[in-house]
């Protein structure tokens, strides 16, 4: 089985990493990210009460996987926000930081394996340990429950799938059937200590009415989860 | 001991004449969502409401507002709470037990994620902002015959809605405790009377929910400023977007909360009490008193 969950808000911001004078995000919840989501609602302590990067829930996730999809159509927010000047306070007091961020998402998410019970137990019944937000603290979220569906794997063949794919070698796709695609490199998996272990190249869709044709998957996993087709990132 | 009961928020608040939150490099436009008309205001803007109200009570707060450096703070904290670690020294202040902390210092740092945690607000109707222009008080130049302009923008009137939680898992980590939540609350409050600066005057609270869920209860409502409407105060029908655009008080608006009544009958079992402080001047519609009987507290 896969449980499959929904998270939406008003604004979301999975930055990236490498902007410093402004925050901009990326245009999806990396697995990173996900991986913040589920060991939020589970109760999984990061630990940065001790060490401020600390992420010590990375060990409980080994072995779950998952997929994400996208549900609204993508668009961004620009605003800038006022941050404490800590280094020249008396120059001025502020510094203007400009913000990018994903307007009203919403996002479903199939996990399997590893913390999946877990998960279940929270999800089915309303429940969080520790409050979920998609990113950042102020972008609280909502978390709906959609069930927990079977998967089954599907024999190779020509699919049109409605989650992010990973670019695994051997994938082929119909990108005029498609209807464009957008490629992008996420963060996937990260150690103890936030440094970063992998990343991976990923194809996506903004506009959640139009669905990714696969021609051929190569190594990716691709499996039908209930009525939909769901390509998984690798387990972690 | 830390607080063992989650709460949601629910904070509206009113804004006339004045600018609920600019935007510091577009001009100082009101925060504006284009899509909808809606005005936002940021969590921090409502968390400095809080944090001012905390420093006028004499408590101690770490982002004080100050213009000074992080180790200038925590050296005048260090004195005055008598302690040298950073966990004691945001221990021994409201704003980060309950708001969080990035604990600035190299090879000390840490971080809380507050166990209270607001989403931006936004307000309940479409609203223009308009551009207002004055005469400034000096010259720019010795000998000018004339004193230069100011431009300034504000809202004419903006009904906001802001939405906060407060974790009882996350205070076991940062020493939240149940006195906090109520001087948060008052500070919700008193500290958006006290709004006085000249971008500022012209808040005024009008309704603050707090739902307190029974001990042991990890679920939530979630969004509760999505699940109330503005209707006509008269026909309670919707307004139309040009009558949004022209609200200008409270008297011409009813706040319907039927939408949230019917979660808050769903959870009933979970929920402790629901404390409400509320304006006279503001009018709701909806079943509340039905569906929560009891558990209804209205606070002065």
């Amino acid at each position: 089985m896969a449980t499959v969950f929904e998270a939406s808000g008003i604004i979301a911001m999975f930055r990236r990493p490498y902007t410093t004078t402004s925050s901009v995000s990326y245009p999806l919840p990396t697995p990173t990210a996900v991986a913040g989501l589920l060991a939020a609602i589970i109760g999984l302590d990061n630990g940065s009460g001790d060490q401020g990067f600390a992420a010590n829930y990375w060990p409980a996730l080994k072995g779950t996987r998952i997929a994400i999809q996208i549900l609204a159509p993508l668009k961004w927010h620009s605003a800038t926000l006022n941050f404490w000047n800590l280094k020249e306070p008396q120059k001025n007091p502020h510094i203007q930081v400009k913000h990018q961020f994903i307007s009203r998402p919403r996002y479903r998410f199939y996990v399997q394996g590893g913390i999946e019970e877990a998960l279940t137990q929270h999800l089915s019944k309303g429940t969080f340990v520790y409050t979920p937000y998609l990113g950042v603290a102020y972008a609280l979220a909502d978390i709906k429950y959609c069930g927990n569906y079977p998967w089954q794997p599907l024999e190779p063949q020509q699919v049109d799938v409605v989650t992010v794919v990973p670019h695994t070698p051997g994938l082929e796709m119909d990108i005029l059937a498609s209807g464009g695609a957008f490629r992008e490199r996420i963060p996937y998996r990260l150690e103890q200590d936030r440094s970063l272990v992998e990343t991976l190249p990923i194809i996506y869709q903004t506009d959640p009415r139009k669905k990714l044709r696969l021609l051929k998957w190569g190594e990716l996993d691709v499996t039908r989860c209930g009525e939909d087709i769901v390509t998984w990132f690798p387990a972690w | 001991m830390t607080f063992q009961q989650r709460r949601e928020y629910l904070f509206i608040y009113s804004v006339k004449d004045a600018n609920p939150n600019g935007d510091p490099l577009n001009a100082n436009h009101p925060r504006y969502d284009e899509e909808t008309g809606q005005v936002l205001v940021s969590d921090v803007r409502i968390k400095r409401t809080v944090r001012d109200q905390w420093v006028r009570e004499g408590k101690n707060v770490f982002v004080d507002g100050e213009a000074k450096t992080s180790t200038k703070r925590i050296e005048e904290l260090q004195n005055i709470l008598k302690v040298k670690d950073g966990k004691a020294i945001c221990g021994g202040c409201i704003d980060t037990r309950l708001f969080g902390v990035t604990y600035p210092v190299d090879k000390q740092s840490f971080s809380w994620t507050g166990p209270v945690q607001f989403k931006w607000g936004r307000s309940l109707h479409r609203v223009k902002p308009e551009l207002i222009q004055g005469t400034a008080a000096f010259a720019t130049k010795e000998g000018s015959e004339q004193r230069s302009f100011r431009n300034e923008y504000l809202v004419p009137f903006a009904l906001i809605a802001v939405y906060g939680i407060a974790n009882q898992n996350a205070a076991s980590i940062t020493g939240a405790t149940e006195l906090d939540l109520q001087d948060l609350k008052s500070a919700l409050w008193d500290g958006t009377v006290n709004l006085i600066t000249r971008s500022k005057v012209g808040h005024m609270p009008c309704l603050l929910i707090e739902i307190v869920y029974q001990a042991g209860f990890q679920g939530a409502i979630g969004a509760l400023d999505e699940k109330i409407r503005l209707v006509k105060a008269g026909s309670q029908e919707d307004f139309s977007r040009e009558e949004e655009f022209a609200i200008r008080s409270l008297r011409d608006c009813l706040l319907d909360v039927s939408p949230l009544a019917r979660r808050l009958q769903a959870l009933q079992e979970h929920i402790a009490v629901v404390n409400i402080r509320k304006d006279a001047e503001l009018s709701i519609t909806g079943e509340l008193q039905q569906v929560l009987g009891d558990k209804i507290n209205i606070e002065g």
